[in-house]
């Protein structure tokens, strides 16, 4: 997990967070309602103030401690469909697994990164950026279920097995979002640099907008009525990203999150099986997955927000800002490609114990 | 799509950045997929701490899974022989963990050898796991502070001690000698404690060493009375 701090030294360069962090640690605590610190000891004291750990940590290692605990208790819930009340057991299944979701989603080395990362290169809407992260949790929770259905149900095949198959589709997956990223950075560079040629011709479909050098533009930022005018992109990033939603350029990115499904998801169907209760596996499935989607969502949409907020705080359209737009526009198409490589390769030597 | 977040065009990634940064700022904290309740026996031979006699308890829903098709026979239980491959696969994935068992001598780290007479019991739903795992070197009996600790420091797997007996000596060994955990104990037997295991595994997180596992986890020792 060394690629995540590699990462977050690259996103570093450009940001705010020591005065970002501990306000956004602040709030995070305060919702996840983390449990008073204990009091300490004037020693202990200096040696927190001293690099100790920071309430962010806390509220992770918090976060990591819950997520365990509702692990455990999927199989508790499972196991009292058959034992307790029907009813009450489906209500607790699918509220556990909801939780599980919305946690696991927080977690690290998730699709939530390469989708935030994603929005902020492509300077996505709010609701895009929400529907990507619905389409792509539901494709990973259809990805889990015909995992289960193929290679337990329908082969009996074994965990060493599996295990092998989950793996290849996770380097699958990975290769998918760094071939993306690298296809993203193309095009910035592409729209940013119209007259470099990088390549002689690129697909068919790109219609390059590339001539709209946006410096030339006055888009009347400051008018942020509703009649804003600024109906085209002038975001110069992938056009084929740009525009109306459509199911056709949302597919690439949530299929390559989804198609790896989650372990968490594979487990809980499997044990559900093994109980004679795959329906209710489905249905934590699921639940799981709106949890996750949940968690993504806010996360774009906090991105998205983000850039509102920003944007408000800047002058308007100065060089400075411009430089610091196209600058985001590369980091987000890199990020995107880092976070695909990175898990690829990790995803290439990541043996399981057990 | 007349969604007016389309008119904010320029500038200011910059929060974006740092939003995102966030969710990445600090060292990945995995959690973990299966636990282990583990019951470890010291075991002496001819004077000497010979090495660990493991029985690696997995919960419900891993074993659901590690179980998974090997029913050859389908009569519905998983017997020994139908479990063996799986210890076998068991033995050789956590080779590389060095059995996630960690033995010193004071401060020295032991090294261990190849493990022996791996099994697998299934039994209402869940697996067990026995193996013996021997030191490369034995230990002498007298030896002072003989100590290990069964973890996993990525903290995917999560080992926790049986309740009661989770830590034996086997015949053989000296008289006056017993096992315990060290000064950290395990358990919730209080919050401060508690919080004080929480603040070990940041302070590993933050040495960068993402010991996370060890935070959690106990260091067992085996002392003797002076004679």
């Amino acid at each position: 997990m060394k690629s995540i701090q590699a990462f977050f030294i690259v996103a570093a360069l450009a940001i705010l967070v020591p005065l970002f962090g501990s306000a956004a640690a602040q709030e995070k605590r305060q919702h996840f309602a983390v449990p008073a610190a204990p009091a300490y000891s004037a020693a202990q004291q200096q040696s927190l103030s001293a690099g100790g750990p920071g309430m962010f940590e806390r509220a992770r290692i918090w976060l990591m401690a819950q997520q365990s605990k509702f692990h455990r208790e999927l199989s508790a819930a499972v196991k009292n469909l058959k034992t307790g009340e029907p009813a009450r057991a489906i209500l607790v299944l699918t509220g556990i697994a909801f939780l599980y979701g919305v946690l696991h989603a927080a977690g690290p080395g998730h699709g939530k990164a390469v989708i935030s990362s994603y929005v902020l290169a492509n300077e996505e809407t709010v609701r895009r950026g929400i529907s990507l992260s619905f389409l792509a949790a539901l494709i990973q929770a259809l990805s889990a279920i015909f995992f289960v259905g193929i290679f337990a149900i329908l082969f009996n095949q074994t965990k060493p097995v599996m295990d092998q198959a989950e793996n290849t589709i996770e380097s699958l997956s990975w290769g998918l979002v760094a071939a993306l990223g690298s296809w993203m950075l193309y095009r910035q560079f592409k729209a940013t640099w119209p007259s470099v040629k990088l390549v002689e011709a690129g697909p068919a479909h790109h219609r390059d907008h590339a001539h709209h050098i946006h410096e030339q533009h006055d888009h009347g930022h400051h008018d942020h009525g509703a009649n804003c005018n600024c109906g085209h992109s002038h975001m110069p990033a992938p056009q084929d990203l740009q525009g109306a939603w459509s199911w056709r350029k949302a597919f690439p990115i949530a299929l390559s999150v989804g198609i790896r499904p989650c372990t968490g998801a594979i487990i809980l169907l499997i044990f559900a099986m093994s109980q004679g209760l795959l329906w209710a596996g489905i249905l934590g499935t699921f639940a799981m997955a709106l949890g996750t989607a949940i968690t993504v969502s806010i996360l774009a949409a906090l991105t998205v927000y983000s850039r509102d907020f920003a944007e408000r705080m800047s002058g308007d359209g100065s060089l400075w800002a411009q430089r610091i737009h196209t600058a985001a526009g590369f980091a987000g198409a890199a990020l995107v490609f880092l976070l695909g490589a990175a898990f690829f390769m990790a995803s290439l030597k990541d043996p399981s114990p057990l | 799509m007349a969604i007016d977040y389309e008119r904010h065009r320029y500038r200011a990634n910059l929060f974006s950045l740092a939003v995102i940064a966030l969710f990445w700022a600090a060292p990945a904290v995995a959690h973990p997929h299966v636990w282990v309740t583990y019951q470890t026996t010291v075991v002496y031979d001819k004077g000497a701490i010979s090495g660990f006699q493991h029985v690696w308890t997995f919960d419900d829903m891993y074993t659901a899974m590690a179980v998974q098709g090997l029913d050859k026979n389908n009569d519905g239980t998983y017997d020994k022989a139908e479990l063996a491959e799986l210890a076998q696969v068991n033995m050789d994935g956590l080779k590389d963990f060095d059995y996630f068992t960690f033995a010193k001598l004071g401060a020295a780290d032991l090294t261990l050898a190849a493990p022996q007479e791996p099994w697998l019991e299934h039994t209402n739903g869940i697996l067990r796991l026995h193996y013996k795992l021997p030191l490369s070197q034995p230990v002498l009996a007298e030896a002072e502070n003989f100590n290990f600790s069964v973890h996993d420091p990525s903290y995917f797997i999560a080992f926790d001690p049986e309740k009661t007996d989770a830590l034996k000596l086997s015949a053989g060994a000296p008289e006056g000698c017993k096992v315990a955990f060290g000064e950290v104990k395990s358990g919730p037997e209080s919050e401060e404690l508690k919080a004080k295991l929480l603040d070990n595994a940041f302070a590993q997180e933050l040495g960068q060493t993402q010991d996370i596992g060890a935070g959690f986890s106990t260091t067992a020792t085996v002392t003797c009375a002076k004679s």
